[in-house]
């Protein structure tokens, strides 16, 4: 288990090179898997856009190893939009509010969403239904 | 002209050391460089961290066939971090160990490439 907060600032770094890409700015998740689809690095990383999920060899408690720059790369083209899930406005699919979020835990070896903390309570990885500009949905308990 | 071990040494010395699996277990010291008219480079000293599970500061690890080298990193596989030894006595049995093991082992060719898929 790994939280979002803890994600921020860890160096990414190829293992075929020892290229340092950059640092963790933020995590995309994909609603629909309820996991994390990318890899958001730093404005002032030496790689510029996200590196797909699937492109990251470890995300491991100091660093994330990437296999190359050019496996980085590869995956950028089928990234789905990103939008800010940590500070997000909560709602349930039932139209009440349900705080904001507070952190996310995530599964480092899978990506997947484990548990969303709110301001108001923690709520099941699996009970995410949306996220976008304006709120992150999920399923009323 | 300065020999590859010498170049190499110039850039490493500092870098951190992490493993494949994203943990760092400490920082190189310098370079071990195997005696005779090779001077091939077969492990590095390093200042280990509490992950490496050391008491003692400074360790020695084999170079591996997987690592790549950076002045941001040594990047060393996670089965590496088994093969510390802690002097230099001690370190080259391990290195025969470790080169054996690797021998052993079918994918560990990074030439290969192990890409596929989400985190090890």
């Amino acid at each position: 288990m790994m939280l979002f907060s803890q994600a921020r600032g860890r160096p990414v770094i190829t293992s075929s090179e020892a290229e340092a890409l950059g640092t963790v700015d933020d995590l995309t998740i994909d609603p629909h898997t309820k996991s994390i689809s990318s890899v958001r690095l730093a404005a002032d990383s030496a790689h510029h856009g996200p590196i797909a999920w699937s492109a990251v060899n470890a995300f491991g408690p100091d660093a994330v190893i990437v296999h190359s720059r050019t496996a980085a790369e590869a995956g950028t083209v089928s990234v789905p939009e990103h939008y800010k899930a940590l500070g997000s406005r909560v709602l349930t699919d039932l139209g009440n509010e349900h705080g904001t979020v507070e952190d996310i835990a995530f599964d480092p070896m899978t990506g997947k969403v484990e548990t969303i903390y709110t301001s108001l309570g923690s709520v099941p990885g699996e009970h995410l239904m949306g996220l976008g500009s304006y709120a992150l949905v999920v399923r009323a308990a | 002209v300065v020999a590859p071990a010498e170049a190499e040494v110039g850039h490493v010395l500092g870098a951190k050391v992490v493993t494949d699996a994203g943990r760092e277990v400490g920082t190189v010291l310098d370079v071990v460089v195997e005696s005779g008219a090779g001077g091939r480079v077969v492990g590095f000293q390093i200042a280990s961290n509490e992950a490496a599970g050391r008491r003692k500061d400074k360790v020695y690890i084999p170079r591996g066939q997987t690592l790549a080298v950076s002045g941001h990193a040594l990047v060393v596989p996670a089965n590496a971090s088994h093969f510390i030894a802690e002097g230099l006595a001690s370190f080259t049995a391990q290195v025969e160990i470790f080169e054996r093991h690797q021998a052993d082992e079918p994918s560990p060719n990074p030439s290969t490439g192990q890409t596929t898929g989400g985190p090890a």
